[in-house]
C-alpha cells in the first residue's frame, strides 16, 4: 500500500497522458534506458566507494582484516570497469557526449545534482511530516476524572 | 519557509529566475534537479500520508496535511507539463520528467546492488572465520566447590 502510494504520482501522470493524448507522450524508451543504465552504473560505483570507506570502521572491531577490504575494492573496481566497458560500446550509453571520459564525468556531476534533489525532497517530506506531528495539540493519555 | 522556497523554485520555472548558462540557454542541470525534486516530493509526501494513516494512531489531520503537500507538488508538476515558462517549454519538461523517473529508478537499483554486494562481502568474510574456542564443561568436583562457595555467601546466621 505504501509502495503504491509512493508510485501514485507518476502513475497518475501516465493515466492522464493516456486519457488525453491516447498514449505515452514524451517517453523515448531508448533515451530513458540510456539514462537508467548510466544512473545504475554510476550509483553502484559511487555507493560502493562510500561503503568501502565504511569498511574501515568495520575493521576496527576485527583487527583490520584485509579480506573484506580486498573484496569490496574488487566490487568497486568491477563497477568502474563495467562503466568504462559499456560506455565504450559505441553510442549505446553516450548521451550527447563525444567520449567515454566526457560521459563518465557528466554521469558523476549528474549524480551529484540528482542526489541533491533527492536529499532536498527527503528533507522537505520528513520536515513537513514531523512539523505536522509536533504542531498538533498535546495529547493526554488519560481522561481527567470528573469530580 | 518551505512555502517561500517552493514559490522561489516555481519562479525559476515560470518567471525570470531560470538558471541560464548564456542568455536564453537554460542550465541543463536545472532540467535534472527540478523534475526530480518536485516528483520525489510528491511521491514521498503521498507515501508519508498513507504511512501516517496505516501506522499512526489518530493521525488523520497530519495525514491530510501530507496529502495537501503531495497534491500541491503534483499540481506544480501538472502545471509544468502544460504551462510553458519564458524559457522552459512544457514538452521539454515532460521529456525531462520521464528522464528523472529513469534516473530515480537507476539510482535505487544501483544503490541496492552495491548494498547487496557489501552485505555479501561481510557475510562471506564472517562465515570464513573459525568457530570461537569453547571451554570444557565444569567437572563434578568444580561444581561441588562452586555450590559450597555460593552456599557460604547466602543466608547467614541470625544474630
Amino acid at each position: 500500500m505504501m509502495l503504491f502510494a509512493f508510485s501514485l504520482p507518476p502513475l497518475l501522470i501516465l493515466a492522464i497522458d493516456m486519457t488525453f493524448y491516447g498514449g505515452f507522450k514524451g517517453i523515448d524508451t531508448g533515451v530513458s534506458f540510456t539514462r537508467f543504465a548510466n544512473a545504475t552504473l554510476t550509483a553502484y560505483t559511487l555507493c560502493s566507494l562510500f561503503l568501502l570507506g565504511n569498511l574501515f570502521f568495520y575493521g576496527e572491531s576485527r583487527n583490520r582484516p584485509w579480506a573484506p577490504l580486498v573484496g569490496m575494492i574488487m566490487a568497486t573496481a568491477f563497477g568502474i570497469l563495467a562503466t568504462i566497458f559499456f560506455l565504450g560500446q559505441g553510442s549505446m550509453l553516450l548521451e550527447n557526449n563525444g567520449s567515454v571520459r566526457a560521459q563518465a564525468i557528466y554521469n558523476i556531476v549528474h549524480m551529484f545534482v540528482s542526489s541533491g534533489a533527492v536529499l532536498l525532497a527527503v528533507s522537505v517530506a520528513l520536515g513537513v511530516t514531523f512539523s505536522a506531528i509536533t504542531s498538533q495539540k498535546q495529547r493526554t493519555d488519560f481522561e481527567l476524572e470528573e469530580e | 519557509m518551505a512555502g517561500i522556497g517552493f514559490v522561489w523554485l516555481a519562479g525559476m520555472h515560470w518567471w525570470v529566475l531560470t538558471p541560464q548558462l548564456a542568455p536564453n540557454e537554460v542550465n541543463p542541470y536545472w532540467y535534472v534537479f527540478w523534475p526530480t525534486f518536485i516528483l520525489l516530493t510528491s511521491c514521498l509526501a503521498s507515501c508519508s500520508a498513507v504511512t501516517l494513516l496505516m501506522i499512526g494512531v489518530e493521525r488523520k489531520a497530519e495525514s491530510n496535511t501530507m496529502f495537501i503537500v503531495s497534491g500541491l507538488s503534483f499540481a506544480v508538476l501538472l502545471l509544468g507539463l502544460n504551462v510553458d515558462g519564458p524559457l522552459v517549454r512544457g514538452d521539454e519538461f515532460r521529456e525531462h520528467l520521464w528522464l528523472a523517473v529513469s534516473d530515480l529508478a537507476g539510482i535505487a537499483v544501483g544503490s541496492l546492488l552495491s548494498i547487496l554486494v557489501f552485505a555479501l562481502v561481510i557475510y562471506l568474510y564472517e562465515r570464513s572465520l573459525p568457530e570461537p574456542k569453547t571451554i570444557t564443561p565444569p567437572t563434578e568436583s568444580e561444581l561441588k566447590q562452586v555450590s559450597s562457595l555460593i552456599a557460604s555467601h547466602l543466608g547467614g546466621e541470625e544474630e
